[in-house]
Parts: C-alpha cells; structure tokens; sequence
C-alpha cells in the first residue's frame, strides 16, 4: 500500500501492549467521508478525521453536553454570539483553528478551501452519500450543484479527472472561502440542526489529494490522508484495519480527541454475539466494535423496508395496494425473536411507524386511527391484480443476522403468494443501490432492506423520514401533496410545527406504505467490555458506539 | 439633595443638580444656561472623551460627561452605609417627572430601567398574547426584540411575521409603510419596529406606521433605544403604545440604565386607540390581591401604571441621579439645538461617505430625508461582493479603532432578494464629534479601504 502521508512513523515495536484492540461481527468498507456511513463507519473515522463541529465524548449519553457539538476544526460553533450566525439564521462563519494539520507528505494546514472542497465531494453522483438528502434541502445551491455534477457524468465513464475538473470548475454557492481560515456556509433557510449536520463526518474537509481518486474507490483507500488523531496503516476491511499515531495531529488543537495507543487495531471476526462476547472477555479484544456500547435515549429503525419505486424488476412495486399486503403480511414478533438472538446487547421492539420512540416526531402506533384492513393478505392481493401471486427481487445487506430476518419475512410473504427472491449484497453495493449512486452494479431489485440510526439525538425530527422522500433515491417516494408537506417541514422555524409537519409526512408515507417498518431497537449496557477498560463512552450521534477518541485502558500511558 | 446654580467642568455653569431623589423642578427664577449658546468645543470639553481617539460609535454607547460620572459616584457614596429607607426613593418619582416633562409626558407613563433590552422585554412579556396572535416585526430588530418575542412563540405559541426591510441610498418611507402593512393579517396583534434600526441607520416613519397601527387596531411597540439624547420629541406625538429608550447611548448617561415610554391615558389626536391589556412584570406595588381598576378611556391615568413597573425592589439611586443629570444637561445645552448638530453634522458625512465610495455603497436611506439619522452604515470596500465578507468588516473596524484611534463599528443584517448575510461599516454622529473628525476619518477610512480591497 502506498500511503500519502508524512514521513514520520512511529517506531515499530514500540509498546505494543499499548494497543486498543477492537473485534466486530462485520465489516466496513469506507473510510471515505464522501462514502462513509453506517455507524461503524463513522465509529472509525471519529479517529482518523475532523469536522468543522463534532460531539464530545460523555460519562452519561442523556447528558446535553453529549447532545450538542462543540468547536473541532473550527474554533466554535458559529453562533450569534461569536458573530458566526447573522439573525436571520442562514448565514454561518466558521473561523478555523490555525494548527490542523493534513498527514501529506508534505505535512500542511487545512484551510477553508479544504472545507470547501469537502462540501463539493459530498456532493458528488458516484457514492450519492446517504445523509445527502438533509444538505441539499438546506444548503443554498446545493441541491442544483448534485443535479449538474450527476449531468456531468450521466453516460459517460465516471474518472476521477472527470469529477475533479467539475468541482474545479463549478462553485458551491452556498459554501465559500474567505480566505484560508474562514469558510461561509449559507442556507436556504433556518435549519436549526445544521450543526449537528456540520458534525457528520461526510462534512469533513477533504485534502487536494482526493481529487485524484474516485470517491469510495480502493485507489482512495490507498491513499488515505488523515487530519484525526490517527492514520491508516493496513486497510483490509474484511480481515483487519490498523490505526497508527498520526504524527501531524497536535493534542492542543483538537478538543475532542486523544491519541493514547500506539495502535487501534480493528478485526473482524465471523463468530456469532456469544462468541464475540466470550472472546472480549477473555481479553482477546478490548471492545466491539461496530455494537453499542451503552444505552442512548433513541432508538433506531432497524430493519425496515424500502422499495423501489424509480425502476422496480417488477412494476407492481408501485402500487400502494401490493406494498400494503406486504406491510400486513410480516410477523413481527418472529423477526423480533430473531434479533434478540442475533443482538443481545439491544432492547428489540416491533416497529409500525417510521420514527422509532425516543426521536423527534414518534407517533405511537394507533390502531383506532390504523384499523387492519379486511381480507387475508392473499386474497387483497388477488384484489389489488395479482391473482397469481407475484415475485419479487429483495436485496439485503449480506450481514448473518440480516438474512436470517430477510428469510423470515420472505417467508411471511411467501405465505401471501409473493415469491421473494434474496440477492445477498455487500454493504457498499447495497448502499449504492439504495441511494442510486453512479457507481451502482446493473443489479434489478424491487424491495430492500435497510436500517437507520438517527445521526443526531436532538431536534431530529427530520432525519428517519428526509431520506425517504428524497426525489434521486430509487426508494423516495414523491406526490406533489408530499412534496408540499416537506417543504413545509424544512421550512418550519419553529422546531413544534416542524415535528408537526414531519409527522403528517410519516403518516403519508405510512398510508402508501411506502416504506414498511419492522423492529426498533435501542442500545442496552450490555455489551462486553474487556478488563483493560477504564472508559468507553457511547456517543449518541453514532446510536451508542463507542467514542474510540477517548477510549481509556487499564494500562496505558 | 441640592439644586439651583452650580459650576460645571472648565467655568461652565449649569441650571441646577439634582444629586438624590427629591424635588428636580427648575425654579422660575433660573436664568438660561450658558450652555445654551456654548460653542460645541467648549460642549465637548463636558465630555470624559479620550482626546487622541475619535469617538463615530453612539449607536453603541454614547461618553458620559464629567457630570453625569461625578453623580454616578457622589450619589453612591451618599447613599453607602446609611440607615435610610431606600424603597421610597427607589421609585425615582421625581426624576420620572422631570425626564417626563422632558419627553412632553407624564410621570405615570414614565419608567427608569436597566437599560433597553431589559424595558423592551419587560414590555414584550406584558403583552397580553395569546396562541397564534400574531407579532408583525422586522428582521432588522434589535437581538433582544427578536429574542423575547420567539420566547413568547416558544411559550404562548405566538406567531412571529417579519418582513425584511429595504435598504439603500433611494428607500423612501412609503416602501416601508406598504412592506409593513402587506405583513399585517386578521390575526396581528402588534406590530413592533426600531425607531432607528442598529444596522443601517434606517429612520423608521414612526408616525405613519403607527397611525398604520391605529387603523388595524394594532398595539406598537417601538424600539426607540436610540431616541433620548437625538431627537427633541414629545414621546406622546408618535402614538405608540410603548417605547423603550437607552440611557447610556444618545442621552450619554451611566452604563445600565434605560426607559420605557407606557401609555397610560387615551389622547385621541395622539393614539386613539383603547389602551391595551398589560401585565406590569417585575413589579412589587401591583395588587397582592384583585386587580388594578379597569384602565382608563380617557385623559385621566385610572392609576399610576409606571409605578407598578417601577417598583422593583431596592435600585441603583446613583444611576437615576446620573441619568436625570444627563437630561439637565441636555435641556441645558437645548435638545433642539442638539437635534440640530446631530443631524447636519450627519448629512455633513453623508455626504462625504457618498463622496468617497459612491451611493451605491451606502446601506442608510439618504434621499428621502424622512428616513435619515445619525447612524450610517456602508460598504467602504470596492468590490460588491466585500459586503457578505464579515472578515473584512472585521478587520476594518479593528484596524480603524487599533491603527487609526477610530471608534466605529460593524453591522449585520438581510438585504431583500439577496441570499448573503451583509455586512457594514457604520459611524454615528453626535454632539462631542467635529466635522474635522469626520474629515479625518474619511480620509482615513478611503485609505484603509482602498488598501483592504
């Protein structure tokens, strides 16, 4: 592997006790901003990258101070009383703190245009980040700058070059650079969130370096430029990442991070819950990583149906009346047995709606104002067209957990004469066909199954349902009485009339079972801990994970 | 306390004093101060100005006379370590009354407060809003308006509308007007505007919008922080509901005091409107038990509604005394002859601002003279674009105040149509300030300009 990075390594050898050793059950695939997603995901580069904003770590996840971002790559939160944030609430400076280092080889400062720069990657056709949807609806010009980069390459064979000489050329209106330490954002309207959408790491600054890779592509992985406390120095995603001390990282100018280990090593192990948790207590491993680590106040939807509505392999996916008779069909309370076994570290509870319970906008389920419908589910399909049944194509992310749920539900369907054919998917080719990424495989499907974690905890009443009525995701389901219904909740000042708002929205969706709710789950505390394990904080924004920024063991430095 | 002739700083000799509560009536016999044709140099020599700086930034904090500092510390060491009742004196009866005949109103409409932000949102909070009632305001409100009226949609589920004011050389009043009246539905309530806007000088048509009130049925509430110590007012002519004034910017008084304006009479010719329902907050002589008489439809107060705001507990009696002696001062050197310098000295750097970047830098109303005021706010930098770069504002007024001794400050504020958040340059212009400090600073502010663009 050629790594693009300073010179400087540590010593090889050196205090190798002195290292956070992490064992998950599956395994990542991005450590690109542009494409990383999954909490997992985003666990990881919580050490190798910065944002403008980030959340610090907290003994008590419930606690506010967890709950709100502070200053990371620049000096505050832009607010009004830093002169970051104008009245009008749409015109936000972030001032840059001057001694954040990219780890190139020729180690140098991140500036504003390294922010700028990192807006424009997020907005890139070839990954088509999933959080995408909650920038381009807030950011000015942003949803016309996805638009015209997706024309760009539309036909064409997606290069890098080609993609680098868009951004070059084309402004983000919405986000520029003062000068090196100060970057504006303008948004289209007040969004109270948008620091917590600032805190993602897909908002992270992206080094020039960058524009010679594909986004998301292995040649990128090779060439990984760190600004976080820690670089890549072995990417094999399916078998181990090792994390080295990445030397250009300055402990004074980063206020929500440590660097205490000589190595984080994460490894990927094929052994079921059980077996994980024998091992970490055997100090094989230190933590999962990848599994919650203590509870949080929100659940997360997980699974949940989509379906595809842009381009089905059967058109029949398009009629409400057939995805109602899946909706109807699927036994809950065989899934949810199924993922307390697969998961033991979470409480499991069958879900109806689209907001899981402890987020912004939750409606428990009414079945006053939801009465079943009438009918055996057979026979409603008979009634909506399909006498002879129906086969469907189902993608599912190829985790064992995931398939046994598919194959439950599956079965459930069969019941009602809809044949369900699994096509199994690694997690960047399914998020690539969930999100109608350029770089999607040719693969035909009609439903899929998802998961969400809600990336902020507070004032989140936008972040299960945005996605899902995102008009470029093959699964965004649109009418013109919706679309009216979201832009009256993105534009919704008051965050009581946006939940308002927000919640009509899921109960439209839900009417046209547009999307298909199967459990929630929400993070116990009891996931395993290694004995070396003085503090592992569970970060809300990442559903519970581990904050691996200030991980602290028995025995280190 | 101690009234009657006194020597003021540098021989001047001032009307009277008045160091602690008590009678402030100027006896008959009290010829006119000298101050009344007193040169503006020997004015300025009242002030406690630093002599090597240029102080173009009232629209903030005004500089307090010699006087007003002395009252400031006389009065606190008379009233340190006495055994005397400090509540009746607390009510500042007396200075209400003068500072009420000052501004043609009475002493039962008259409050001394903390300062503006504190009498604005004693007002706001009073208000008798209900669920979806409806504020009309303007985005170019003070924080402290903005603030205390999205607390009352948080709390009451108000509805706040705001429109976002024109801003240029070229606005005229009536744009104001009509953007104002086109924001007012069945469901207004109150319609809430500055005086003169913090962040582009903007002379609000305070009349015409408030006889725009009078015909909607509207109760106003104005923003006047920058009125005391400018104009030479009746506070009743505007026909507003409430004002609420700062003590320490135009008027010059100690850091920490302000006023609110309550109407508490119907006069026809001025407002003719009922008097609206209001809850006198932070007060310790509202009833403990059954209510104040109902509120009076005529020219008689049914009670004395400035005391129920004014009755908080123990006070500051130092502040009271310093501002009402900066009101003496004022009606010493004559408000309207105030008003007047203010004003041309105003036009006067218009004028030279104009001269230097052109009209279409300038973000204050200049053409209709019904809209200009001491405050103006523009774009020194040569390029259009400079004015959505705070940097460079920043910059700007720090360079001026740390290179140049150059007192000015910078503004922010939404310009309709544009998708940025501007920004401005503003100087204010007042009574200690020459047209040789002006000169001085154009001059310098092209240079620093031209150098910065």
């Amino acid at each position: 592997m050629t790594q693009a990075r300073s010179t400087a390594i540590s010593a090889p050898g050196a205090r190798q006790r002195n290292i956070l050793r992490l064992l998950g059950t599956a395994a990542v695939h991005q450590a690109d901003p542009a494409a990383a997603w999954s909490p997992a995901e985003r666990q990881l580069l919580r050490l190798t990258t910065r944002q403008l904003v980030s959340y610090p770590g907290a003994a008590d996840p419930t606690d506010w101070r967890a709950l709100g971002p502070v200053g990371d790559l620049a000096v505050d939160v832009p607010s009004t009383y830093n002169a970051g944030l104008g009245a009008s609430h749409r015109s936000y400076v972030a001032h840059l703190r001057p001694d954040v280092w990219w780890d190139s080889p020729q180690p140098r400062r991140i500036t504003a245009h390294d922010v700028v720069r990192g807006f424009k990657r997020l907005a890139n056709p070839v990954t088509r980040h999933p959080a995408l949807p909650y920038f381009r609806s807030t950011i000015r010009g942003m949803d016309r700058y996805c638009d015209e980069y997706a024309a760009v390459v539309a036909g064409r064979p997606v290069t890098a070059a080609l993609l680098a000489a868009f951004a070059n050329a084309h402004d983000l209106p919405g986000v520029f650079a003062l000068d090196d330490e100060t970057v504006v954002i303008e948004l289209l309207r007040p969004a109270l969130d948008f620091p917590d959408m600032l805190a993602l790491s897909c908002a992270s600054p992206a080094p020039a370096e960058y524009d010679a890779y594909l986004p998301g592509s292995t040649e990128l992985h090779a060439h990984l430029v760190a600004s976080g406390p820690y670089r890549v120095a072995t990417w094999q995603p399916r078998d181990t990442i090792r994390l080295e001390p990445n030397p250009t990282w300055r402990p004074e100018s980063d206020p929500v991070r440590h660097q205490r280990f000589d190595a984080v090593e994460f490894r990927v192990s094929g052994d079921g819950p059980r077996r994980l948790a024998d091992q970490i207590s055997a100090d094989v491993a230190d933590l999962p990583w990848g599994v919650p680590v203590g509870e949080v106040s929100g659940y997360r939807a997980d699974p949940f149906l989509v379906f595809n509505l842009r381009d089905p392999a059967n058109p029949a996916m398009t009629t409400a009346a057939v995805r109602q008779v899946i909706d109807e069909a699927i036994d809950r309370s065989a899934l949810a047995r199924i993922a307390r076994v697969g998961d033991p570290w979470s409480a499991v509870r069958e879900a109806y709606t689209v907001v899981p319970p402890g987020n912004d906008g939750h409606l428990p389920s009414d079945p006053a104002a939801d009465p079943p419908a009438h009918g055996a589910p057979r026979e409603r399909l008979t009634a909506a067209g399909h006498p002879n049944g129906l086969l469907l194509t189902a993608v599912c992310p190829d985790r064992t957990e995931e398939l046994a749920l598919a194959r439950a539900w599956a079965a459930d369907l069969a019941t009602a004469g809809i044949e369900v054919r699994l096509v199994a998917l690694d997690e960047a080719t399914h998020r690539a066909l969930l999100t109608g990424a350029a770089g999607a495989p040719a693969q035909r499907w009609d439903v899929s199954t998802t998961s969400w974690t809600a990336p902020w905890g507070y004032g989140n009443a936008r972040v299960f349902l945005q996605p899902l009525v995102d008009g470029a995701r093959p699964n965004g389901h649109r009418d013109e009485e919706l679309d009216r219904m979201v832009e009256q909740a993105v534009d919704a000042a008051d965050p009581r009339e946006a939940v308002a708002c927000w919640q009509q929205v899921q109960r439209r969706l839900l009417a046209d079972a547009a999307v298909v709710p199967l459990l929630f789950r929400r993070p116990t505390d009891a996931a395993p801990r290694g004995p070396r394990v003085r503090r592992a904080d569970a970060l809300p924004s990442l559903g519970g994970l581990a904050d691996l920024g200030d991980v602290r063991l028995g025995n280190e430095r | 306390m101690a009234s009657g002739p006194a020597v003021g700083y540098e021989g001047i000799t001032v009307s009277h004093t008045v160091d602690s509560p008590g009678s402030a009536t100027v006896p008959a016999s009290v010829p006119p101060s000298p101050l009344r044709t007193a040169s503006w140099n020997r004015i300025r020599e009242l002030f406690a100005l630093d002599p090597t700086t240029v102080h173009l930034n009232t629209g903030t904090v005004g500089a307090m006379p010699y006087q007003v500092l002395d009252t400031v510390d006389r009065v606190t060491r008379q009233w340190t370590g006495g055994l005397l009742d400090v509540y009746r004196p607390a009510m500042f009866t007396e200075y209400r009354a003068f500072i009420g005949t000052t501004f043609g109103v009475d002493e039962d409409e008259i409050v001394i407060c903390h300062n503006a932000t504190e009498g604005v949102a004693r007002v706001i909070h009073g208000l008798d809003l209900r669920a979806s009632d409806e504020v009309v305001t303007t985005t170019h409100e003070c924080y402290s308006v903005l603030s205390n009226f999205n607390l009352l949609r948080n709390r009451h589920g108000i509805v706040v509308r705001t429109v976002t004011p024109p801003s240029g050389h070229d606005v005229r009043a009536e744009e104001i007007v009509d953007l104002v009246e086109s924001a007012i539905t069945p469901r207004t309530k109150v319609l809430s505007f500055a005086a003169i806007t913090l962040f582009t000088g903007t002379m609000f048509p305070v009349r015409q919008l408030c006889e725009l009130a009078h015909r909607y049925g509207l109760t106003t509430v104005i923003d006047g922080a920058l009125i005391p110590g400018m104009f030479d007012v009746n506070l009743r002519d505007y026909g507003a509901d409430f004002i609420t004034c700062s003590g320490s910017k135009f008027q010059c008084g100690p850091l920490g005091t302000g006023l609110i304006y309550v109407r508490n009479k119907v006069i026809p010719e001025s407002n003719p409107l009922p008097l609206p329902t209001f809850w006198p907050l932070i007060s310790t002589w509202y009833p403990m038990m059954g209510s104040p008489p109902p509120r009076t439809t005529n020219e008689v107060a049914s009670y004395n509604m400035g005391d129920y705001l004014q009755s908080a507990g123990s006070a500051n009696l130092a502040r009271g005394a310093a501002l009402t002696r900066a009101f003496e001062l004022w009606d010493d050197i004559g408000r309207d002859r105030i008003e007047r310098y203010v004003m041309e000295l105003a036009e006067y750097a218009r004028g030279r601002l104009i001269e230097a970047f052109g009209e279409e830098a300038m973000y204050s109303p200049g053409a209709d003279p019904r809209l200009r005021s001491p405050l103006i706010a523009f774009n020194p930098f040569r390029r259009a674009e400079a004015a959505w770069n705070i940097k460079k504002f920043v910059t700007f007024v720090k360079r001026l105040e740390t290179e140049h001794r150059i007192w000015t400050r910078w503004t922010e504020f939404d310009v309709p149509g544009s998708p940025h958040q501007h920004y401005a340059a503003r100087i204010t212009t007042h009574l200690f300030n020459t047209r040789g400090e002006i000169d001085h600073s154009v001059r310098t502010m092209v240079r620093l300009a031209e150098e910065m663009s």
